[in-house]
């Protein structure tokens, strides 16, 4: 079980105002939707809870513990923010196991599981520098689902990908959720983020305007 | 730690890794292919005279020394900017506190550098050796000037010349990894991997000219590396010079690293 609580968590890069007083808790077993413009702080508010930003002001606090304060990243997360970047010169699979050596807890089945449900091959020879954009997409969702960490962050993760693509990541996502995971995404597409989102929250210049509880007859 | 583990299979399997040493060993090479070839090898040359650190008959020498800080950041120097340009570093911050991540790029970089630098002189001594005898040459004959006794490690060139290439091999490895460390600490202030890597060798060639002194006394690093000792360094001067770059490396690459945004 996981709990990320947010508050008062603020920003400024180059004076510019990013996150502004922006608190929530998140917990375990849901999905949670960000909404918002190009520029809103969506990716900015990714980022600080990954643990990839560190906040002027307030805090984010993981299953009791203080980023940057009693933590330095996360313990258990996987992430998918903007584009995919791996090692060009190595497969996608080699370059999920050197990533999944950092922390040694991520079998070579827990690789290959996660290749296979994004639907690519584990035995593709091909290196990343070779991969279209919709299988450079798909590993970095593999690289943020090996394992199952207890939170899943995927910045615009169908972005790239074709419909039956779509269909079998929404799939693994709320199956993952369903395992008590707690995910986060962010997405353009209005449809795709209700259909899959618990609750959505809508960010506007750096801070929260709306909090909106989904159910199944807003589908 | 398992992230200095993964840093250091990442840069020693690197290409970039593989041309630096390609570089250095074709040079070190073509020093004693030129150097057979215009003395032979009817006896009357010595092993410390062969050597490319010690060789003064041609431009090798000089040109191993200058390009130096190239060969000790080209393998593994850029990297750090690479992984911030590409968000490749993104992967490793969500699974590693960035000051670990530092002191692991750090390590890479200074043992890439270390071994690209020492792998082609070491190999060049080795190769040497099978051709030349390891004699006690006349104390004024080794190099143009000669070795006086003002100059470091003069007994041990006088009596063990072997073991004075070998020393400095290792001192020469030693300056290619806090050389190279360079390329880490200005890894946030550059715009491309290109001047990532080739930054550190004009700061030390203009750092060398500026600080060259005499034959008295010497504060070039480049100067003090080639074994020639055409400038007399002291020990203490060396020890200051390499002292200062390492911490000045170190403190840059610790102070930038600790507390950063990864965007």
């Amino acid at each position: 079980m996981s709990e990320i609580k947010i508050e008062g968590l603020c920003k400024k890069i180059k004076g510019a105002v990013i996150l502004d007083h922006i608190s929530m808790t998140l917990t375990s077993g849901k999905i949670y939707g960000f909404k918002g413009k190009n520029g809103s702080g969506k990716t900015m508010l990714m980022r600080a809870v990954s643990g990839l930003l560190i906040p002027d002001e307030g805090t984010v606090v993981i299953n009791g513990k203080t980023l940057h304060k009693d933590i330095p990243f996360p313990e258990s997360i996987g992430i998918l923010i903007e584009n995919p970047s791996f090692l060009s010169q190595y497969t996608g699979y080699k370059n999920l196991k050197m990533l999944s050596s950092l922390t040694g807890q991520i079998t070579d089945e827990d690789i290959k599981l996660a290749l296979i449900r994004v639907g690519l091959d584990p035995s593709d020879k091909r290196v990343f520098r070779k991969y279209s954009l919709g299988m450079k997409e798909k590993l970095g969702i593999a690289n943020a689902i090996m394992g199952e960490p207890d939170i899943i962050i995927l910045d615009e993760p169908i972005n790239a990908l074709d419909e039956e693509s779509v269909r079998k990541i929404k799939d693994i996502l709320l199956e993952i959720r369903d395992k008590g995971k707690l995910i986060i995404i962010a997405c353009h597409d209005r449809e795709e983020l209700e259909f899959l989102s618990d609750v959505i929250f809508e960010i506007q210049d750096g801070r929260v305007v709306d909090r909106k509880e989904i159910s199944n007859e807003d589908i | 730690m398992r992230i200095i583990k993964f840093e250091l299979y990442r840069a020693f399997r690197s290409r970039t890794f593989l041309i630096s040493l390609i570089i250095g060993i074709v040079i070190c090479l073509l020093d004693l292919i030129t150097y057979c070839g215009q003395f032979g090898l009817d006896g009357q040359r010595f092993l410390v005279q062969a050597w490319i650190g010690t060789d003064y008959q041609f431009a090798y020498n000089e040109m191993f020394y200058i390009i130096l800080p190239i060969i000790a950041c080209l393998p593994y120097g850029g990297s750090l900017y690479t992984d911030m340009k590409t968000g490749y570093e993104k992967n490793i911050c969500i699974k590693s506190s960035r000051s670990q991540y530092a002191l692991a790029k750090g390590i890479a970089v200074f043992l890439t550098a270390f071994v690209s630098v020492a792998l082609p002189l070491a190999l060049n001594l080795f190769v040497a050796a099978g051709f030349f005898p390891n004699f006690v040459p006349e104390r004024l004959e080794f190099m143009s000037i000669g070795l006086r006794d003002i100059q470091m490690f003069t007994l041990i060139y006088s009596y063990h010349p072997a073991v004075y290439c070998v020393i400095y091999i290792l001192i020469d490895a030693l300056f290619a990894g806090a050389i190279a460390l360079t390329s880490l600490s200005i890894a946030r202030l550059v715009k491309s991997h290109f001047t990532a890597v080739v930054t550190p060798m004009v700061i030390y060639i203009i750092s060398s000219m500026l600080l060259e002194g005499n034959q008295n006394s010497n504060w070039s690093v480049l100067g003090m590396m080639n074994p020639r000792q055409y400038l007399t360094t002291r020990w203490y001067q060396m020890l200051i010079v390499y002292l200062v770059i390492f911490a000045v490396n170190s403190t840059i690459i610790w102070i930038t690293s600790r507390k950063r945004d990864v965007l």
